[in-house]
């Protein structure tokens, strides 16, 4: 029967897997993915698809940051005002507002979460497929984890309130407290001494241009290494399992229809590893897309429906002369901040700062081990890719020991501390702060 | 492995593989798709929920870069506001002067809460009657703190009679001797030009204060007791007539910066 | 005629030189366009800005009474004693969040750093003592010198006494 459909919707539903992987290669948009993909890689045991889900996050995020920046207006005198428009008199604005944040706060954790599994599972490992280096898709891992930070902490600034003002004068101050460069890269991110109109332009110029475009750039990249390094580092299990099978399989049992008739003994069924590859494996029209797409609405029904109900704060307008009490980082920073905090000390006169310890070493410390680990980890190859390698019990242990006191940090931070940063029990009600009238 | 389906499915591909994904990723995308529905009609039956009955209408102010929306719900052409504001509206036009200005309150806020102000994160709430007696006044006497704002100049002012007593206790009691106020004055105390800008966050409440914790409350217990919520303060404790120490904590409040054009000013 | 065989071949020179000149055209080209990236950055560094001065003229000594003064926007405590004025920051040298009166001492908000009256850390992660500030008189006027971070035995400005004002109220 003819297919009377038009050329570009045809390929979506091919008939065989040579119509799949043309579709795939005529299609700009589904190029990004391989023709065919492993079953093992496609699961959700594998990966999660963490690293997916944090893509159409960022996703979420463009979207809605597009249209907020439509409503944004990036002056002190009139941002706050414009965010209090949002949330009263544009239609779905606090939805907006509530959904990007919401976004943004899944993006941090979901990125981390990803990070974790790729460590956890020794995808990141130097031992790959001849022309893989996967290393080198770690350190823009890395390097993306980095970006959502700092996405997510010029994002902070730009309402203007007093969480935003002071959030980004203790920022600055750390990054002052780095050795030599401290200041100028003070003055590099604020634009002057002082949190002001240089430091909401910079911020915003940062926020809504320089650094989603990086973060595409590297996404993009990301990608490209993936398919590079052969898939998923499951998939170089598979492929080790093909090859295994296809020299210690013993021949088939049955028999083999012959010109001369049925012989006993092996079939003529392959054997071959990337025959056997292939039935390991699906197309990935519709198997990717299909999955792909679905995940990509149920990111965005989480975010929407978690929007509708986690309105997104906004305090009183920004004030260089109260700081709040407590003035508390976001979550995902506050075992930073309670790091500076504890790690002042003194030996004999002196005085060690918290907040280069804390703030610049200790975190530089951690992403530099990061980003060094797929040459220090000396487990075999056969463990990249496999959840809970016995041969990583060791450091997937203090992995999970050193991120476990970090979320520790972060309840800590969270839920223990009250005025004056002093450890207060949940149940403890601070008085509400005092007021004018 | 399906067969039979003509020439193609001889070939190993789609139509041929075992395709495990369909059921559950079909599930899902049903899933998420209502999802993305669900959250729609929510945001639409919210929207439709919070919308003022009347729709929205503000009253811009461009030279004060304010706005007012309280209008939305308290039409400024009804009889009853009319009645109310009686010849005040003469001098002070709603389209000029809009309404926070002298009430308080949220005015970007179109929702009633957070509008009348009594919201976290909100500094300026709406001077209603709840509030005026939590401190033991009435309402217009709150309100005059607001008039004052712009009218501290004057010695006297039509329609604010516990501030001008105020102001008379100032006189009387020769607060200038020790205090400056405006730039006249002694240094020998605390400077009050600006003195109902101090943030509350910076006043020092006893232990086992009792009352509200407000800027106005403290100003009141230190006109009766000075040294009750400053030690060791060298102001004397005055004999007040009744009613006097919650007229000039009213007024003290007043003094605030205010950048005003021209013509915004009292005559 | 044949060639004296001493002569070098033609084209050695070539590639060496070529080479050479590759180096030097790449070295150059790098340069330049590591020159621009600078530059460019260099601009967001200002040269002058829109800020309070450093120098702040506070107002005549007399309007600072016994005991601290505050001066919010200058995040700034006017300290006087007797004849003797002093100026303390209120920026906690820790991160930069403005401390507050608590007691005699002063107490951070933001990671609960605390100081003595002399502006000492005493505890929390605040490095440093308080800054406190050059104070001079210049004509009538107390000017505070907000780029100067002294300790706490910084000389304070000694008032003459009181003029006998004949011209007072």
């Amino acid at each position: 029967m003819k297919d009377r459909r038009p050329e570009f919707v045809r390929h979506f539903t091919p008939r065989t897997p040579r119509e799949a992987s043309d579709a795939i290669v005529r299609n700009f948009l589904l190029h990004a993915f391989p023709a065919r993909i492993t079953r093992a890689a496609l699961g959700w045991r594998a990966s999660g698809w963490l690293g997916t889900i944090a893509l159409h996050l960022f996703l979420v995020l463009s979207l809605t940051g597009a249209v907020l920046l439509f409503h944004y207006i990036p002056s002190v005198e009139r941002a706050y005002a414009s965010v209090k428009d949002l949330e009263f008199i544009v239609s779905f604005g606090t939805w907006l507002r509530a959904t990007h944040r919401v976004a943004a706060h899944l993006m941090v954790a979901v990125v981390v979460a990803h990070l974790v599994r790729v460590f956890l599972t020794g995808a990141y490992k130097k031992e790959g497929a001849p022309g893989a280096f996967r290393p080198l898709n770690w350190w823009i891992g890395i390097a993306l984890l980095l970006l959502t930070f700092l996405l997510s902490f010029t994002g902070y600034l730009l309402p203007w309130d007093q969480l935003a003002y002071w959030a980004v004068t203790v920022g600055a101050q750390i990054a002052a407290s780095a050795p030599l460069v401290g200041e100028a890269l003070r003055e590099l991110l604020l634009g002057g001494s002082s949190v002001g109109q240089p430091t909401l332009l910079r911020f915003y110029v940062l926020h809504c241009f320089l650094l989603p475009g990086l973060t595409a750039a590297l996404v993009a990249w990301h990608m490209w290494r993936l398919r590079k390094d052969g898939g998923l580092a499951v998939t170089d299990r598979v492929a080790d399992a093909a090859r295994e099978g296809a020299r210690v399989a013993p021949p088939a049992p049955g028999k083999t229809y012959t010109l001369m008739g049925s012989t006993p003994g092996a079939t003529v069924q392959a054997h071959a590893p990337s025959l056997l590859l292939e039935r390991e494996s699906v197309t990935a029209i519709p198997a990717v897309v299909r999955r792909s797409l679905a995940v990509f609405c149920a990111v965005l029904a989480v975010c929407s429906l978690l929007g509708l109900l986690l309105p997104a704060p906004l305090e009183e307008p920004a004030n260089p002369a109260v700081t709040p009490n407590p003035a508390k980082a976001p979550w995902y920073f506050l075992w930073l901040q309670e790091l500076v905090s504890l790690l002042t000390f003194r030996v004999g006169g002196f005085v060690v700062d918290g907040a280069f310890l804390g703030g610049i070493l200790l975190p530089g410390v951690l992403v530099g081990l990061l980003a060094a680990w797929p040459f220090l980890d000396r487990s075999p190859r056969e463990a990249a890719g496999v959840w809970f390698h016995p041969s990583r019990r060791r450091q997937n242990r203090v992995f999970l020991a050193l991120l476990l006191a970090a979320v520790a940090l972060m309840l800590v931070g969270t839920f223990f501390r009250g005025p004056y940063w002093a450890w207060v029990w949940p149940w403890e009600t601070a008085p509400p702060p005092p007021s004018w009238v | 492995m399906a067969v039979g389906d003509g020439a193609p499915a001889a070939e190993l591909g789609v139509t041929g593989d075992r395709d495990e994904f369909r059921r559950p990723d079909g599930r899902l995308l049903a899933a998420a798709g209502a999802a993305l529905l669900l959250a729609l009609l929510l945001a639409v039956l919210r929207e439709a929920a919070t919308a003022p009955s009347e729709g929205l209408d503000q009253i811009w102010i461009e030279p004060l870069s304010r706005v007012d929306r309280c209008v939305s719900c308290h039409r400024a052409d009804a009889p009853a506001f009319l009645e109310a504001h009686g010849d005040l509206l003469d001098a002070h036009p709603p389209e000029e002067f809009g309404c926070t200005l002298c009430h308080g309150g949220q005015g970007p806020a179109t929702r009633q809460a957070d509008a009348h102000g009594d919201v976290p994160f909100w500094e300026e709430p709406l001077l209603d009657t709840r509030r005026a007696r939590i401190h033991g006044v009435s309402r217009a006497q709150l309100m005059e703190m607001r008039c004052n704002a712009c009218h501290r100049a004057q010695a006297e002012v039509r329609g604010m009679p516990t501030l001008n007593a105020a102001k008379q206790q100032v006189e009387r009691k020769r607060c200038l001797r020790c205090h400056s106020i405006g730039g006249e004055g002694a240094f020998d105390a605390p400077d009050l030009t600006y003195e109902g800008d101090k943030h509350p966050t910076h006043y020092a409440f006893p232990d086992g204060w009792r009352g509200p914790r407000t800027a106005l409350a403290w100003h009141v217990r230190h006109f009766t007791d000075p040294a009750a919520v400053v030690p060791g303060s060298a102001m004397p404790t005055w004999i007040l007539p009744e009613g006097q120490a919650e007229a000039l904590a009213l007024l003290v409040l007043s003094w605030r910066r205010l950048d005003l054009p021209p013509r915004y000013w009292p005559r | 005629m044949s060639p004296p065989p001493d002569i070098p071949p033609p084209a050695a020179p070539g590639p060496t030189r070529r080479a050479w000149l590759k180096a030097a055209a790449g070295l150059v080209a790098a340069g330049g366009a590591l020159g621009h990236a600078l530059a460019w950055t260099r601009s967001l560094l200002p040269n002058l800005r829109y800020e309070p001065p450093t120098r702040l003229r506070v107002g005549p000594p007399e309007r600072f009474p016994e005991g601290p003064t505050y001066l919010p926007e200058a995040k700034l405590y006017v300290w006087r004693r007797g004849l003797e004025l002093r100026a303390l920051s209120a920026v906690c040298t820790h991160l930069g969040c403005t401390v507050q009166r608590a007691g005699e001492g002063y107490h951070c908000p933001c990671h609960g750093s605390t100081f003595s009256a002399r502006g000492e850390n005493t505890a929390g992660p605040a490095p440093r003592p308080l800054a406190w500030h050059r104070v001079e008189l210049v004509g009538r006027q107390v000017v505070v010198d907000l780029g100067s971070r002294l300790g706490p035995d910084a000389p304070p400005l000694v008032l003459g006494a009181p003029p006998a004002a004949p011209e007072a109220r």
